[in-house]
């Protein structure tokens, strides 16, 4: 049963499509990642998703075919840009937006009480979060999306800029949300978180969807590339019939070469080294360096689309 | 919920010192300096009868009736000082009133006197003679006629009492700069999303602001009776309930316009700039600087000077000080309600036909 199912979904601002006929369904329980560059369209796409900008075309609708502005109040919303009043504490931040939902009492103290524990902000509950570090306001940005218990969490980036304590305690708040079971929708450009939480991945950039699917799905397809890199000693040997030669076998994704340097993309597991090291003594060629990298978040799309990345901005 | 979202404005809204500097001392500051710089306006005029001047108009009077013409007359020059001066020309007479130019224009018929004054424009000192004028005319033949027995009580009207009323109404229309400010912040720090996929939505958002606005206007006027009473020793008169009314009102209306703009505006300093200016041109308008009198004196400004709510606002106040709950009042009164809903209902006009393109800060960098 699908959570939240979008169709279609166009938006442009004016002349500049930033959601192009993009869709997407998330079901109950799942982490879902949404992994594209700066300026792919998450933001845009999850604005959408909660109504809080008009789109062009397509459709968004939530569990049993409701429309955001009848199931909004299932829907825990943390923003990419911080949305908390630096005036106010912790505390009270998250009562006032928990209250927001017809919360009072006991059982909004109890709530309140619980989001901040959840964060780890329960030492600082009391001081202004204007003076909070960004991982703290980051923290508490999460924490007013989510007092209200709701059923689906969308995040936005909710790690942009953060020390690394804060990310991972994020990530754990993430998983153990998921836990306690809610949906989550995730949005990110950094390839190991989402490697570290999401069940489910989209991997969109131009507001269209390039690859979908779960985790393993999409691993396969592309994270089991690993990358090659060697660098051979200048003028001995033939490195273009060494090019020429690699870039036939049937398993090699691509190949790039610079000078004397080559970048070799193949499956993991496979035993390509062998047959590479062979080719280069054939060709006369000597090695002065060899390693093998993990890919980025570039050569996914690479090998996902065929295509550079563009520029970040 | 709604106590809540009072309750957070509230505080987000005090912990800025400033915004509690502006509502506390800001009345004070206004009344002060107004009071006492300007104060050299008012004196001259207000409540004096120097060169007070009525008109009369002779139509088929008979020698009796103008006999009795005579008679009132010198009694009121006497008392008062104002001059009696005939005219020939009924029309213009009635335009020369209407501009100021003269207290009123007394018609002399067979059947007896006729006094034309201007509804809007009539000065206090215009007052006390039309009501000398009317009493005497009424009474008794027979009897001597005396004005011994009759009571000037209509209070005088000095810069401190007029400043009283109309600084705490220029003060009252710039805190919609706060309110607008306090709007645009909910779109600049992106609570605004937050809150509108919540049950409050906008509508909510808008109402806390609203009151909250409501709340400071109060405070203030509080501060300025508190100040006026105690330091300047203005009496606020007997009308205490219904001019405590038309301040209410007038915060409503700049609470409303202040959150509508602070909700249309694309960016802070439009936002800010907007509401300043509207509140300068109202106050300067509405006699708040210049005091009314003078401005209504003045060929075009005399009609323009009518757009301006705190026009409305202070005639009434004027009024009201002096006991007199009159038309003015009631105009007042619509005026300001008017103006709110009507202010309302663009908004609700545009968010609606716009598709909220003017709402949304996400939305507002595309437009
Ligand atoms: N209000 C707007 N007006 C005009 N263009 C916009 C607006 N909002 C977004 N865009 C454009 O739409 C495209 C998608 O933007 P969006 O914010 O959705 O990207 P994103 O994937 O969230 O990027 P990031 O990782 O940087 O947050 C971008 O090219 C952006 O410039
Ligand atoms: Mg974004």
């Amino acid at each position: 049963m699908d959570i939240l199912s979008i169709q279609n979904l166009k938006k442009s601002f004016k002349d500049m499509v930033a959601v192009d006929g993009l869709s997407l369904s998330i079901g109950e329980k799942e982490v879902h990642g949404i992994l594209g560059p700066n300026g792919a369209g998450k933001s845009t796409t999850i604005n959408c998703i909660l109504g809080l900008l008009e789109y062009d075309s397509g459709t968004v609708s939530f569990e049993d075919g409701k429309s955001s502005k009848k199931w909004s109040k299932n829907i825990g919303y943390v923003p990419q840009d911080l949305a908390i009043y630096p005036e106010l504490t912790p505390t009270e931040n998250i009562q006032f937006f928990c209250s927001l939902y017809g919360f009072k009492g006991e059982e909004l103290k109890n709530r309140t009480q619980r989001a901040l524990e959840f964060v780890g902000l329960t030492e600082v509950k009391d001081k202004k979060a204007g003076e909070f570090s960004g991982g703290m306001k980051r923290r508490l940005n999460m924490a007013c999306g989510i007092a209200h218990s709701p059923k689906l969490i969308i995040m936005d980036e909710p790690t942009v800029g953060i020390d690394p304590q804060s990310r991972n305690r994020i990530l754990e708040n993430v998983r153990a949300l998921n836990e306690a079971g809610a949906t989550i929708l995730y949005t990110t450009h950094y390839m190991p978180e989402i490697e570290e939480i999401c069940n489910k991945i989209t991997v969109i950039d131009h507001g269209k969807v390039i690859a979908t699917g779960t985790k393993s799905d999409i691993m396969s397809r592309m994270g089991k590339d690993t990358e090659l890199l060697i660098e051979f000693s200048e003028g001995k040997g033939n490195i273009d019939q060494f090019v020429h030669q690699v870039s036939e076998f049937s398993d090699v994704h691509h190949i790039e070469q610079e000078k004397w340097i080559c970048k070799i993309r193949h499956p993991k597991n496979i035993v390509m080294i062998d047959k590479i090291i062979e080719l280069t003594i054939k060709n006369q060629l000597s090695i002065q360096n060899i390693k093998n990298q993990e890919p980025s978040l570039e050569e996914i799309f690479l090998s996902l689309t065929g295509k550079e990345l563009r520029d970040q901005k | 919920m709604f106590r809540l979202l009072l309750k957070k404005e509230l505080k987000v809204f005090f912990t800025n010192k400033g915004n509690l500097a502006f509502i506390l001392f800001l009345p004070i500051l206004m009344i002060s300096i107004f009071s006492v710089a300007l104060g050299n306006y008012i004196k001259a005029d207000y409540g004096t009868f120097e060169e007070g001047k009525v008109l009369y108009y002779e139509e088929d009077a008979s020698a009796e009736i103008m006999n009795r013409f005579w008679i009132i007359t010198d009694k009121i020059a006497d008392a008062t000082g104002v001059t009696f001066e005939q005219t020939d020309d009924y029309e213009k007479a009635q335009e020369a009133v209407e501009a100021s130019k003269a207290y009123g224009v007394i018609r002399i018929t067979e059947e007896g006197f006729d006094y034309f004054r201007s509804t809007f424009n009539e000065p206090e000192g215009g007052e006390l003679v039309r009501t000398l004028f009317v009493q005497l005319a009424n009474a008794n033949i027979s009897q001597p006629m005396s004005i011994q027995n009759i009571k000037l009580d209509a209070k005088q009207l000095d810069s401190k009492i007029y400043y009283t009323f109309s600084a705490l109404a220029f003060s009252i229309m710039f805190m919609g700069v706060l309110i607008a400010n306090s709007v645009y912040n909910e779109k600049e720090l992106d609570t605004i999303e937050r809150i509108k996929l919540s049950k409050a939505g906008i509508g909510g958002m808008m109402a806390s602001k609203i009151l909250t606005g409501i709340c400071c206007g109060i405070v203030q006027v509080i501060v300025a009776f508190a100040f006026s009473n105690l330091i300047l020793g203005v009496n606020w008169g007997n009308k205490l309930i219904w001019i405590v009314m038309v301040f209410i009102l007038l915060i409503l209306f700049s609470a409303v316009f202040g959150s509508v703009i602070g909700m249309i505006s694309k960016n802070k300093s439009m936002c800010q700039s907007s509401v300043l200016m509207f509140s300068m041109l109202c106050g300067y308008m509405g006699g708040s600087i210049t005091p009314l009198y003078l401005l209504e004196n003045m060929p075009v400004l005399t009609t323009i000077i009518k757009i301006s709510p705190l026009y409305w606002t202070n005639q009434a106040l004027t009024s009201l000080y002096n006991g007199i709950v009159d038309e003015k009042t009631l105009y007042c009164i619509c005026i300001l309600i008017g103006l709110s809903v009507l202010v309302s209902l663009v908004f609700m006009l545009i968010t609606t036909a716009g598709k909220k393109k003017f709402v949304s800060r996400k939305e507002a960098a595309s437009v």
